[in-house]
């Protein structure tokens, strides 16, 4: 498994998550996220977004099934990035959609903290209906701003 | 299409309030006005047509080194005064660089940065105004790329001044520059009017004295000629040639006298109007003392006053000539004016280091301490008599004090009417010998 | 949609930096890389500028297949827009790198890191199409 065990936790904090997607054509594509889900047995992730930010992006996947996720600590700019090869996407369960107003709450409530407004972004994200799209990381990359990153991690740190 | 047209007119509108705007700005700042109310005036104009909450004015200072706060509106009034050094924060930088800066999103933006870098503790410099200002723009005031100013606004809301707001900001820069400058110029010109009026108000002083001295004070002089020369006519015609004799000597203590009355004034004029040049040379004083006392061997002898010289032989002094002769010869001329009959004058010098003290002791008439304190002062001084009723013209004491002064020495008298006087002087001795 | 196209000039509060933005490239090789950047600069009516501070995958990925893709977020109506970009050059001097090295020198000097944050180039982009999503 390529994902740090002590992602887990990590992952589980109100981060700011997005997706990027290429064309065949190499036109990328950034989705925003309203929540993931990890799991650390297979590496695979479970990426939420609402399906009027994804549609571009998911007929990128059907052409090319390469998927990568930013997560970024909004007080210490902590952040990585997993790539992996697509999976497959659906549409999300009542749970999932519960999960994604929980999320949402949580991440807003932290912006709120710098000054921003938390209704601002709650409306400017929380669009049903939501999809879901899996992918499985097979690289993890240090995303934290400073000299030198974007390096991948060593596998024995994990 | 109507869209269109609606952006259109919107901007005209926009347009024309801005001509509004500078044509209102531009009649503010060309009335005449003193720099605080002008930068009040600035600010008042700023907040009202942009609706700004807080802003400031900063003047740099004459080395350009240091921005101080001059004005301010928003704030508290303890603001006035504050500084900042050019190159420091936002406003500083801007100073520096001359060129504008338009921030927002500071406080992310300083969170980030302090994140990233990691490098030792957050040690952020206090910012001048609002602690925690989210939008604040910078605008350098120039006139000829000179920095008259800075005009710092700021606000705790985001994206508060746009790029239309920093345009016309800049557009009203050098007007605002230019303005800032003519208000500075007429208060330093209200400055050097004062300093004229003063020096004028003196100089007047100076001119009237002089007139003074010459109506009252060289009349005396000139009456008591007539006097002699009406006597000269009487003994001739009555044939006694002891008299005449006699007058020819009292005429020659006149003329003396008032050839002295008259060096001094000219002395006077001359340093009035900075005329006095001195050449400072070595000057063996016990010689120079001694001339200076046979000026006025037949007054000493009239009067029998003793006068004794304790100098030694070598001392020498670096002084001018001709301004310290005429120091001692007006303390040695009133010395003997005011010390009656048979009195004594001791005229003594000693070293010390690298000065030498001359000592003038009498035992005179000496004087009292209200006397004492106007001594060398020209409005203070009113002529007296001497004890055998010499005249003066008041200016001899005046021109002590001042001709030492320039003789980079120093004066200072002790009196009373029992002991009588002891003058001191101070002269730098020529270290050389 | 049947949207007319936006104007950089009416997103300029979303240009400020007050909310970061997010960028996503793609390599030749065609695996999307998407990183997070302070600010996108106003440069002119079709051109933006992005900081380069540190080489990174983004730049990478730019100088091969010069498409970038961001979400800018206006930090007064909270609207997002996606600009579609395409790399121009990178500017080491002229107005647009002394300002954008100016304005990180101002933040910077208030910290006394002014050596630490040097701004190494502007990228300039020029705007292929501004989408409100």
């Amino acid at each position: 498994m390529v994902v740090p065990s002590r992602h887990v936790d990590f992952l589980k904090q109100p981060l700011s998550f997005w997706l990027a997607t290429a064309s065949k054509d190499r036109i990328p594509e950034p989705i925003k996220c309203t929540g993931i889900a990890f799991d650390p047995l297979t590496d695979i992730f479970t990426c939420f977004a609402p399906l009027k930010f994804a549609t571009k992006g998911i007929k990128h996947l059907q052409e090319n099934p390469v998927i990568s996720l930013v997560s970024v600590e909004l007080h210490t700019y902590e952040g990585y990035q997993y790539k992996g090869p697509y999976l497959s996407h659906r549409d999300c369960t009542a749970h999932e959609v519960e999960f994604q107003v929980q999320y949402l709450k949580e991440f807003t409530d932290t912006l709120a903290l710098f000054g921003y407004s938390a209704s601002g972004f709650h409306n400017a994200y929380f669009h049903p209906p939501f999809v879901a799209i899996l992918f499985q990381a097979n690289q993890v990359f240090d995303q934290s701003p400073k000299n030198g990153t974007g390096g991948e991690l060593d596998k024995r740190q994990l | 299409m109507s869209v269109e047209v609606e952006n259109l007119v919107s901007q005209l509108e926009e347009a024309n309030r801005k001509m509004e705007t500078i044509r209102k700005v531009s009649f503010e700042l060309n009335r005449l006005m003193t720099l605080p109310e002008k930068l009040h005036s600035i600010l008042a104009i700023l907040s009202e047509q942009f609706g700004v909450a807080n802003s400031l004015i900063l003047i740099p200072d004459q080395n350009n080194s240091v921005l101080t706060v001059f004005a301010s509106h928003g704030y508290d009034t303890s603001i006035i005064g504050r500084q900042v050094p050019l190159g420091q924060g936002i406003v500083g930088l801007s100073a520096q660089r001359k060129k504008h800066i338009n921030l927002t999103g500071i406080r992310r933006k300083q969170h980030y940065l302090a994140t990233v870098s990691k490098e030792g503790d957050l040690d952020i410099v206090s910012p001048i105004g609002l602690p925690d200002a989210e939008s604040q723009v910078a605008i350098p005031l120039l006139s000829n790329d000179e920095l008259v100013a800075v005009l710092m606004a700021e606000s705790r809301n985001f994206c508060v001044f746009d790029k239309a707001d920093e345009s016309f900001l800049i557009t009203l820069a050098q007007p605002l520059a230019v303005s800032i400058q003519n208000s500075m110029l007429y208060d330093s010109m209200e400055e050097k009017i004062r300093e004229r009026t003063a020096e004028l108000q003196r100089l007047n002083r100076t001119k009237d004295k002089f007139f003074s001295i010459i109506s009252h004070d060289l009349r005396g002089p000139v009456t008591s000629f007539q006097s002699l020369t009406r006597l000269f006519s009487h003994y001739n015609k009555q044939g006694e040639s002891e008299k005449i004799e006699s007058l020819c000597t009292m005429v020659d203590q006149s003329v003396d006298n008032l050839n002295h009355l008259l060096e001094n004034l000219l002395d006077w004029s001359l340093s009035q109007t900075n005329g006095i040049q001195c050449f400072f040379e070595r000057i063996s004083l016990k010689d120079f003392i001694q001339r200076i006392v046979e000026i006025y061997q037949v007054n000493i002898s009239s009067k029998e006053i003793d006068v004794r010289l304790v100098v030694g032989e070598d001392l020498q002094i670096i002084a001018d000539h001709h301004t310290l002769a005429t120091v001692f010869r007006n303390l040695i001329s009133n010395s003997i004016k005011f010390t009656p009959r048979r009195g004594s004058l001791v005229i003594s010098a000693a070293t010390n280091d690298d000065i030498v003290l001359v000592q003038l002791k009498d035992t005179g008439v000496g004087m009292d301490c209200a006397r004492l304190s106007t001594l060398f002062q020209l409005q203070g001084q009113r002529t007296t008599s001497g004890t055998e009723k010499e005249k003066g013209t008041g200016l001899g004491l005046v021109l002590v004090k001042e001709f030492m002064e320039l003789n980079r020495g120093k004066i200072s008298v002790e009196s009373d009417p029992v002991t009588g006087t002891t003058v001191t002087l101070q002269l730098p001795r020529d270290v050389n010998r | 949609m049947n949207d007319p196209q936006v104007k950089l000039e009416e997103i300029m509060p979303a240009l400020q930096g007050v909310i970061p933005a997010i960028v996503a490239t793609s390599s030749l090789a065609r695996i999307p890389n998407a990183t997070y950047i302070s600010q996108v600069y106003y440069v002119d009516g079709n051109h933006v500028a992005l900081s380069y501070q540190f080489f990174n995958k983004t730049i990478r990925n730019v100088r091969e297949n010069p498409i970038l893709v961001t979400i800018v977020t206006c930090p007064v109506e909270y609207v997002l827009h996606k600009l579609t970009l395409r790399y121009v050059e990178s500017q080491t001097s002229g107005e647009v790198f002394d300002n954008m090295s100016m304005q990180l020198d101002a933040l910077a000097i208030v910290q006394h890191k002014e050596g630490i944050f040097k701004l190494k180039a502007a990228d300039i982009y020029e705007v292929i199409s501004i989408e409100k999503i």
